[in-house]
């Protein structure tokens, strides 16, 4: 099957409005449009709808536009965000939709919830149902340059868990020969909720709203598959010794307790030692850097409590490890934007993107500040004029070396051919 | 020398170790501490392939997804180290296993795919395998145990159910097992504490006057004893107790003689006594529980005799229990300790070595920004140090000083003036190092003509040289400085606040007078002779960049003629080259 057949395509859709169902209704007629544009395809032959969508949209009233226009077994998955990615307007939609369509994409979802109670429990169930079917054959999984034909997809809930937990439940199941990538859900920096949205085919009669969950997709495609993760950030001053953790809080840091340790080796501002929500603001420029085999992994600072004097990440780290806290500047975060794209489409071996999802760190865009739209257009010019949308995340999926998958601050793209 | 495989060790390898300790160590039991090993080794080493391995079978394995997993390709790449093991949708990857110790015939095994495994990696694996070893001996250990310990619970429920129809104390009987219970589970308990609940609870739910738990030489807990009697009893006590510990039965006398061997119990005297033993794992004899009634009419019952015995074998579980979480936390803090040192010198190793030259240069970047009081306290300390050596040697000081010249002369005149400031500061104290002045220095250091000692002498006196040498660069340097064996009779000597590259050179020179002093080892006199080479931390060095000045300098002092300290200075690089 060559590269250029018809049996597969992409078309992506974004909406700005206020009314959920409304929104969603358009924003799949757009992508619609766009698939008839290219390929004369339509509706019918939709396996899969991807929602990135606002925590101001109800996701259930998001469902029921959806299905306006979507058959009821249709595959749909989604989730709330700290913000969206679409080309259709350059920047930020409240709404933003993916289709995939035609016989070269194949495509199985499964859901979980859990996670906060057992993160390598839920994701091990929800790979589990996934590949509950058949065992994978690894003839058809990579092509003949050993690229992957498959890839799994999994958004969580970003305020719930242990996330390297759940990628390593689902890594027990799917193991090397599977990539994962995908993102953990949003909610505009609110942090009380997020929420994901599955449906369709094999995942029950209604759509469903959930929380504490984990929504996979796995998707298998005739053509290859690339995926690009880069983060931009460099460590600051010396490493700091965690001395003592509990769960993703750091009691300490050299001894110290670690809020007071983190501000003042910052220099951090009068406003930000006294007001969570600075406090919060400030973090997110200065993440903590654990050091890793090829690049340092990027744990994302949530908060701080002022009374226990503890730091309060989106992850664990380990007692009695290294750690350093890392910046980054707009050229830095910008430049691996464009590696991340560049690595996701070098895997395509010179085949066109026909689309791509972008997960990116809400942190790098606070980082970025006015810059985040300069990314986005970036990215878009990156992949080239190809269906693209994403979301701005509380923490990104990327496996396909090793076993470690979670990250922070980091950009995944996800290119499909 | 070792700058070939420098890149790969940086402090991530102890960061890792440190991660997987925690993992297995927090497993419930066998079964969970292997698959946490298995995953716990393919994450540090950030590899596709983790699996444990235990007596010919893959007791737990991840990263082959749903495929079959090769068992025999992986038993085949524990019994041969070349051998590779097919990931399929992944590649060809390299093996890494490791043995899990003496105790158990098995290995931890890793397998990545596209990126060989460095020497730094192989030794945590190692240490990993070793942790795991220790853990699951442990935690088997814990598990018969606990099955002893559900048979105890069981008796405890034959115990109650006949209290509750004798005396209705049910609710109290449960509780206190069940608070002696949580106690023994929670490992940050003390032992004499759990012990003393044991007594206080034998002489409350017996309701007889005194208990007294006796556990091996030193351990004594009494309940219902005056301070005085509670003295005596401890110094002394009563017969009952160790006739029950020879007989390893309980042993009653419910009509104790007036006057007999219960004197130091005190007034009134005791008229009867129960005395159980507690038996660690069922047999061996580590002391008794004893309970006595000052009241002439009380009788210890077959009921009492049994609630006894069943408080002695929660004494007995506490005992041991604490010696298994003494083992696990001991092994695990020397499977540490050997992770991070050379086993033949106990000095630190490159890997090691290399995170504190890292930290050290961080925080030399830091300082120079805001210089910190504590580098000034130090640099005094060596320039007493300095001082008060032995005899310093001006032609070898001279000779460094030729290097310095071949150098970039306008910074090495800086420095030789503070460096002049130091050796004049011994009298003034804490008043000459300008602030912030402190810098990092690396001595890179072999030993000359290593190999013929081990040819003419034999390996023994060669391992016994490295020792003696490792002994006296550790006595020569303060504390804080780090001194290392990077491998075969290379050494290094991470000076972490010295003034300047002079100061530096200084104490490389009192190290080498030290290093090279003759020595009998195994009987034989050796006369040792050593090469020094200095670096000094310049702004943006990496570890990697300060040692390889340090290792120029050293092939410098070996072009010169071996046995001599040699300072780097720039275009060292293209005469070595």
């Amino acid at each position: 099957m060559g590269w250029d057949d018809t049996t597969r395509w992409c078309a992506a859709g974004a909406s700005v409005l206020g009314d959920s169902a409304g929104a969603a209704e358009e924003a799949v007629r757009r992508a619609l449009a766009q698939a008839t544009g290219d390929t004369g395809v339509g509706a019918d032959q939709v396996v899969l709808a991807v929602a990135f969508v606002s925590a101001a949209h109800d996701l259930a009233d998001v469902a029921t536009g959806l299905r306006r226009l979507l058959a009821a077994d249709v595959p749909v998955v989604g989730c709330t965000t700290a913000g969206e990615i679409a080309e259709a307007t350059g920047r930020d939609s409240d709404l933003a939709v993916m289709l995939f369509g035609g016989s070269g994409f194949s495509v199985r979802t499964a859901w979980a919830t859990g996670l906060g109670e057992d993160s390598a429990g839920t994701g091990q169930r929800v790979a589990e149902l996934l590949y509950a079917d058949q065992d994978v054959d690894p003839g058809v999984l990579r092509d003949e340059d050993g690229g992957p034909r498959e890839v799994v997809m999994l958004l969580s809930d970003g305020l719930a868990g242990d996330q390297q937990a759940m990628v390593t439940g689902v890594y027990r199941v799917t193991g090397a020969p599977i990539p994962l990538v995908g993102g953990c859900a949003g909610d505009d920096l609110v942090m009380s909720a997020t929420y994901q949205l599955i449906g369709g085919a094999g995942a029950g009669p209604t759509d469903r709203v959930l929380r504490d969950s984990v929504v996979g997709v796995r998707l298998r495609s005739d053509g290859p598959i690339g995926i690009g993760v880069r983060h931009g950030w460099t460590r600051v001053g010396s490493p700091l010794v965690v001395t003592a953790t509990e769960g993703s809080s750091v009691g300490s840091l050299d001894g110290r307790p670690a809020l007071d340790a983190y501000l003042q080796l910052l220099d951090a501002p009068e406003q930000a030692r006294t007001d969570p929500a600075a406090f919060t603001r400030f973090a997110l420029n200065h993440p903590l850097g654990i050091a890793g085999r090829s690049q340092d992994l990027v744990r994302f600072v949530t908060g701080a409590d002022f009374e226990a004097r503890t730091l309060e990440l989106v992850a664990p780290v380990p007692q009695g490890g290294l750690t350093w806290i890392m910046t980054g500047d707009v050229d830095s975060v910008l430049s691996a934007s464009d590696e991340a794209c560049r690595l996701a489409v070098e895997a395509l071996e010179g085949r066109p993107a026909r689309g791509v999802i972008a997960f990116d760190c809400i942190a790098r865009r606070a980082a970025l500040g006015e810059d985040s739209d300069e990314e986005i257009r970036r990215i878009g010019e990156r992949v080239g004029d190809v269906p693209l949308i994403g979301f701005y995340t509380y923490g990104e999926i990327a496996r396909t070396r090793g076993m470690g998958g979670f990250h922070n601050q980091t950009l995944v793209v996800l290119a499909v051919a | 020398m070792i700058r070939d495989d420098l890149q790969s060790l940086t402090a991530w390898t102890t960061q890792q170790l440190v991660a997987f300790l925690g993992s297995v160590s927090a497993a419930r039991d066998e079964t969970a501490a292997m698959q946490s090993a298995a995953e716990g080794v393919a994450i540090a080493a950030d590899a596709e392939v983790g699996a444990v391995i235990v007596d010919g079978v893959v007791r737990s394995c991840i990263g082959f997804g749903r495929h079959r997993v090769p068992a025999d390709a992986l038993l085949a790449a524990c019994r041969d180290s070349a051998a590779t093991v097919e990931i399929p949708g992944a590649g060809r990857a390299e093996v890494l296993a490791a043995e899990l110790g003496r105790n158990r015939p098995g290995h931890l095994l890793t397998a990545r795919v596209g990126a060989p495994f460095a020497a730094a990696e192989r030794g945590m694996i190692n240490a990993m395998a070793d942790v795991l070893g220790l853990a699951l001996d442990v935690l088997s250990a814990l598990e018969s145990e606990r099955a002893a310990r559900q048979l105890s619970e069981q008796h405890t429920r034959q115990v109650t159910e006949l209290l509750r129809t004798l005396r209705e104390q049910r609710q109290l009987t449960l509780s206190r097992f069940s608070r002696i219970q949580h106690l023994i589970a929670d490992r940050d308990c003390p032992l004499e504490q759990v012990l003393d609940e044991i007594t206080a609870t034998a002489g409350e739910l017996v309701e007889c006057d005194v208990s007294v738990l006796r556990v091996g030489p030193d351990s004594v807990s009494t309940y219902g004893l005056d301070d005085a009697a509670a003295a005596a009893v401890r110094s002394g006590g009563d017969e009952l107790g160790p006739r029950a510990e020879r007989c390893g039965i309980p042993v009653v006398d419910n009509d104790v003689a007036v006057g007999s061997g219960f004197a130091c119990f005190g007034e009134p005297s005791i008229r009867s006594a129960l005395a159980v033993p507690v038996l660690l794992r069922g047999s061996e004899t580590i002391g008794h529980l004893l309970l006595a009634s000052r009241h002439p009419d009380h009788r210890f019952t077959t009921l009492e005799e049994a609630l006894a015995t069943s408080l002695a074998e929660h004494a007995a579980l506490a005992v041991q229990d604490a010696q298994t979480v003494d083992a696990l936390r001991k092994a695990l803090s020397d499977a540490q300790h050997r992770a991070s040192h050379d086993p033949l010198t106990g000095l630190a190793n490159r890997a090691t070595f290399l995170s504190a030259l890292e930290s050290a240069l961080a925080h030399q970047e830091s300082q120079e920004s805001a210089p910190r009081g504590d580098a000034e306290t130090s640099s005094v300390e060596i320039g007493d140090q300095v001082d008060g050596a032995p005899g310093l040697d001006d032609g070898e000081s001279g000779e460094s000083g030729e290097s310095g010249e071949s150098g970039e002369s306008g910074e090495s005149g800086e420095s030789g003036e503070s460096g002049e400031e130091t050796t004049e500061s011994s009298d003034g104290r804490r008043t000459r190092s300008p602030r912030g002045a402190a810098t990092t220095c690396v001595l890179y250091i072999d030993l000359d003509y290593f190999k013929q000692i081990n040819d003419t002498h034999g390996h023994l006196v060669g391992d016994q040289l490295l020792v003696v040498t490792a002994s006296r660069l550790r006595h020569g340097v303060r504390e804080g400085d780090v001194v290392a064996r990077l491998g075969g009779d290379e050494f290094a000597v991470l000076l972490t606040s010295v003034a300047d590259e002079q100061q530096a050179q200084a104490i490389a020179q009192r190290l080498y007078l030290a290093v090279t002093r003759p020595a009998q080892l195994h009987g034989e006199s050796v006369w040792p002779s050593a090469s020094f080479g200095v670096a000094a931390a310049v702004p943006d060095d990496t570890p990697i960049s300060v040692i390889t000045r340090a290792d120029l300098a050293l092939y410098e002092a070996k072009r010169r003629g071996r046995g001599q300290v040699a300072v780097y200075r720039a275009g060292m690089g293209e005469s070595a080259a």
